[in-house]
């Protein structure tokens, strides 16, 4: 080995490899090939390796679009349009040039504003087409991409659509592993039209909708002047069941009505992740948002088309007829966002609810009962639920892993109650034998007062632990009272609690 | 236990798991039990060796990096992270560290590789092309006319996208 080695040792393949390195870092300043400039050598081995210059952002400047391709070779290209020149003339330019390129296209971005004009100019295959996104800024309106016959892309394995459209008979929603529409506003496919779609995508391993709506349940006012409204909301149902056997997540959100009847039609493997989330609709005349719980999913729902001469309260005394007993407020929330693998449940109840009835929580539970929830957190906005409100919502959860509560602008009369709810988490002290969640794991308390912090958080984590059969595993919790913060694994814990004990003074405080 | 003598005539004596991790010496193995002849590795010093066991001694339970298949976009290569250790380790004298990437290469240590590739990447972050001329003392033998160009060609490509 030489004596003093330097760059110029190293071969051209690390050098390459170092470049590379650079090449992925983003909002490099002074960009990647910049380095064409220090010396001969690395202008050399760069302009000559060919899979630098794969990654192309056409713009109207044709003439570096135009050498990125040479020095890409014949090697596969990620092709992003994003800045579409202005001038027709420049755009036939672009289109041409691109033309003698398509064979080779793997990854292929566009902006959705001038998607239709590059394809309908663009009418050749794609023959190695594997990933197509249409990406839309979040600050554009909404569009529908209309490709009229699509391009064959026999290859296309994902598709990721943002805030635009295809037609939902486009070719393209074919063969699909990956399917991910974003906000496609004003373009809503009925349940039959989206089932043809998923019927097509056999192997569909990863769904994501995002703000997702069906036709049939869109409330009427949601639709603005122009748009087609259907005259009559008695959809013939769908008949289908589409099995989606190798589908591993799906995440949707949107109208609870749409996300309901959805489901009833997909097949999902138990073992798939399934994330939930339910939007708010939007009620004009009040211009207040509302929300609506979750139903039970799949086959447990009844299909419920959307009545839009209903009043919000009626219309929900009828969707949820378990929560008669309820007083309906437009500020409540209780979303499942998962259901199965590692299912959660999120509910929020904030301040201005304050008449909540007793058998809430039980009934709210109840409809997530048949999904083992394991993951539980809680937020208050207030604190008039009592113990025995505690109980009730909690029996039953034995398959709860983790806890979370988080009781936000805890009032000052609360405070004495706070260990006792704590408690009943789990069960009593009087009768420790009688355990709700025995499999608790987790317990996250944020914004608890617990009196003096450190005598009480020992005595409860160790009455918590006794309590779920030394599950009990981890312990933070946040007191609001003392601005202090514990985080224990649980050996940790021990530590700290033998150190405690050997501390009279503070023992004899609690 | 696996013995190597390097290019000064040093030997050194390894055990197998931490051996393995160099590819050239788990190929020359051929995977078998405890070699009786010490392994010749002449393209490497008995300083960079050293280096280098260290590096293996440390990750020697590290889970094998996944291969990457033929044709995967440079993008969509996976490298390892560095952890703290890895940092302190790599920061050394220049000359040391082109002599640790030079090993890791015929060695075929791919993240030690990756480690020694990425510091030098590091170092070259957000420097303009003279300061990198300066950093590894190259002469770029541009004529002046190339020069002017590069200059040129500096400013165009400040105002576009990587």
């Amino acid at each position: 080995m030489s004596p003093c080695v330097t760059i110029h040792h190293l071969p051209d393949e690390l050098l390459v490899e170092i470049v590379n390195i650079l090449r992925e870092q983003k909002s490099l300043s002074p960009p990647w090939f910049h380095l064409t400039f220090v010396c001969h050598r690395w202008r050399a081995v760069i302009l000559d390796y060919p899979l630098f210059w794969t990654k192309i952002n056409a713009t109207g400047d044709i003439e570096r679009t135009q050498s990125f391709l040479e020095r890409s070779k014949s090697f596969p290209i990620d092709l992003t349009i994003s800045d579409y020149p202005s001038q027709d003339i420049q755009r036939r330019s672009l289109t041409s040039l691109l033309s003698d390129h398509i064979h080779r296209i793997k990854y292929l971005t566009l902006k959705p504003r001038y998607a239709e004009d590059v394809m309908q100019r663009i009418d050749s295959p794609f023959p190695i087409l594997e990933w197509l996104n249409l990406e839309r800024e979040s600050g554009d309106s909404p569009l529908i991409v209309r490709f009229g016959i699509s391009p064959p892309a026999p290859r296309l394995k994902y598709l990721w659509i943002s805030r635009s459209t295809l037609d939902w008979n486009s070719s393209l929603y074919k063969g699909l592993s990956s399917l991910s529409l974003s906000s496609a506003f004003r373009a809503e496919p009925f349940v039959g039209d989206f089932l043809n779609v998923l019927e097509a995508c056999p192997s569909l391993e990863n769904l994501r909708l995002k703000d997702f709506h069906l036709r049939e349940f869109i409330p009427e006012d949601f639709f603005e002047e122009g748009d087609v409204i259907p005259d009559d909301f008695t959809i013939p149902e769908d008949p289908r069941t589409i099995e989606l056997p190798l589908l591993k997540k799906c995440y949707v959100s949107g109208y609870c009505e749409s996300i309901a009847n959805l489901l009833r039609h997909i097949d999902i493997p138990s073992c798939s992740r399934v994330s939930l989330w339910f939007l708010p609709g939007y009620d004009r005349q009040t211009s207040d948002r509302f929300w609506v719980l979750p139903s039970d999913l799949h086959t447990h729902m009844p299909l419920v088309p959307h009545s839009t001469d209903m009043q919000l309260t009626s219309r929900l005394h009828n969707l949820y007829p378990q929560f008669e007993g309820a007083q309906w407020n437009t500020d409540l929330v209780l979303t499942a966002p998962e259901v199965s693998g590692q299912p959660n449940l999120w509910i929020y109840v904030p301040l201005v609810y304050k008449d909540i009835k007793p058998n809430f929580f039980e009934s709210a539970f109840a409809l997530v009962q048949p999904f083992s929830i394991t993951t539980l957190k809680i937020e208050f906005d207030f604190t008039c639920v009592t113990r025995r409100m505690w109980r009730e919502a909690l029996t039953g959860l034995r398959s709860l892993v983790t806890l979370r509560i988080t009781a936000a602008h805890c009032k000052a009369q609360c405070i004495s109650a706070a260990p006792a709810e704590v408690y009943n988490v789990l069960g009593t002290k009087a009768d420790a034998h009688q355990v709700i969640c025995p499999k608790l794991e987790q317990l996250h308390l944020r914004h608890v007062n617990l009196g003096p912090v450190t005598a009480r958080l020992l005595h409860i984590a160790l009455q918590l632990r006794a309590l779920s059969n030394a599950k009990l595993q981890y312990l933070d919790i946040d007191d609001w009272h003392s601005r202090g913060e514990v985080q224990w694994e649980w050996p940790d814990f021990l530590k700290v609690a033998d150190e405690f004990s050997q501390n009279k003074r503070d023992a004899e405080t609690f | 236990m696996v013995t190597v003598v390097v290019s000064d005539g040093v030997t050194f004596t390894m055990e197998q798991d931490v051996a393995f991790q160099c590819g050239l010496i788990a190929d020359f193995a051929g995977g078998g039990g405890d070699q009786e002849e010490p392994i010749p590795i002449q393209a490497v010093n008995s300083t960079v060796m050293r280096k280098v066991i260290e590096y293996c001694e440390h990750h020697r339970n590290d889970p094998p990096q996944p291969e990457v298949p033929e044709g995967t976009p440079l993008e969509r290569k996976d490298r390892r992270g560095r952890d703290a250790w890895d940092k302190q380790f790599i920061q050394v004298e220049q000359e040391l560290l082109f002599e640790i990437i030079l090993a890791a290469n015929y060695l075929n240590i791919k993240p030690l590789l990756d480690l020694g590739c990425s510091q030098v990447a590091e170092m070259m972050k957000g420097k303009t092309p003279a300061e990198i001329q300066q950093m590894f003392n190259i002469v770029n033998g541009f004529t002046a006319d190339e020069e002017a160009q590069n200059g040129e060609g500096e400013e165009k490509a400040r105002n576009l996208n990587s």
